[in-house]
């Protein structure tokens, strides 16, 4: 049997069959005994958040003040989630809107750049393919990720963004529309301009 | 739209591919075509790569922090309680204090009493007078020095009255 939900915060229309919703029930559960675990929260979602603000920011001691301000907001504020969107994308959401409360309230830009502490990008690239036997391709992964890294800082803030929730933390389309508080076409069009800009200077094209 | 085997694929098509929204003959092409994929290749080893380091980086950072966030959680979780205790501790030491003083307060009127208030009285009679004497020079030293824009005024108020009454003597006055 099809049911039709309709969830109205995302304004998104889902049909499933009643198994669907079961396991759909079964994993909003899931994400809200996660959320009442702290412990757990921190266990399994702390490194996503924190890449994101990190590669978001560019300053590693913000992000660390971030995504804790962000693990702790959605602890405090877990009755408020309804397993609408996965845990991961409501988290995200939640550390996209301190960065950009941060943002607005940064109002001396010379402070701001004086107190940031850039990210250590070769620290990042020595956690590259530990595993693999050859040096050579370790190295190329490392000088790779530093690529990326440098890349990133040259996109606006709304491109490094959502290629970041795209790419990194693999959200669809309309999870990130929703977080970025824009239309899908938008999200699009940023996607669009930073995967122009990453592939023409990564030598994708001759 | 039909793309044949010779006709490569733009490069809006390949980002809309990665981004996951790309014709089924997009991604029918691009598996069999190795010029198509050697273009998304630099990209995708890249993110890739990035991906797993920064997200290793991250662990090996949040690992070490874990424990703050649970003490801040703490923290967090039983401040009500107490702010609760230090309200009410700090409460009955103000009581007893209080309780004290009353107790002991027509002791210490009947030990000290008429010197300490001549000596207020006379403390309060002296600041006046400082206080008279600082005001006095004040005004005088704002009547000398006005800004050239209100000199006009301070001379027809000094022809239409007295020319000893000075303005700060009729403040006094």
């Amino acid at each position: 049997m099809n049911i039709t939900q309709t969830i109205p915060a995302y304004g998104l229309t889902l049909t499933e069959t009643v198994a669907n919703d079961k396991i759909v029930g079964t994993a909003r559960g899931q994400a809200i005994s996660e959320l009442d675990d702290i412990d757990a929260l921190v266990k399994n979602y702390r490194a996503r958040i924190l890449r994101f603000v990190t590669f978001s920011t560019g300053d590693a001691d913000l992000a660390e003040t971030l995504t804790q301000d962000c693990l702790l907001k959605a602890w405090n504020a877990r009755a408020s989630f309804r397993g609408e969107c996965t845990l991961n994308t409501w988290l995200t959401s939640i550390a996209l809107n301190l960065v950009r409360d941060h943002q607005r309230t940064q109002k001396f830009k010379f402070w701001k750049q004086a107190k940031a502490t850039a990210v250590d990008v070769s620290d990042v690239a020595s956690f590259v393919a530990t595993d693999e036997t050859s040096a050579d391709k370790r190295l190329i992964a490392r000088e790779q990720v530093g690529r990326l890294s440098g890349i990133l800082e040259t996109l606006s803030m709304n491109q490094r963004t959502a290629f970041l929730m795209k790419f990194s933390d693999e959200m669809n389309l309309e999870e990130i529309s929703k977080a970025m508080h824009m239309p899908v076409n938008t999200v699009k069009t940023h996607l669009h301009r930073a995967l122009k800009a990453v592939r023409s200077q990564l030598g994708a094209k001759p | 739209m039909t793309i044949s085997p010779m006709q490569h694929l733009s490069e809006e098509e390949l980002d809309d591919v990665l981004l996951g929204v790309g014709t089924a003959e997009s991604e029918l092409h691009l598996a069999a075509c190795e010029v198509c994929s050697a273009q998304l290749a630099p990209f995708q080893t890249s993110v890739a790569a990035f991906n797993e380091g920064s997200l290793a980086w991250a662990q090996a950072k949040s690992n070490t922090v874990s424990r703050d966030l649970s003490a801040a959680r703490l923290s967090t979780g039983h401040r009500q309680p107490l702010a609760w205790a230090a309200g009410v501790s700090s409460l009955a030491a103000i009581a007893f204090v209080l309780a004290i003083n009353l107790h002991h307060a027509p002791e210490v009127a009947e030990n000290n009493p008429p010197p300490a208030a001549h000596v207020s009285v006379a403390d309060n009679a002296q600041e006046i007078a400082a206080d008279n004497a600082m005001l006095e020079a004040i005004n005088s030293e704002i009547s000398s020095t006005a800004p050239s824009p209100l000199q006009p005024f301070r001379n027809s108020s000094t022809r239409l009255g007295d020319s000893h009454h000075s303005p700060a003597r009729e403040v006094r006055d």
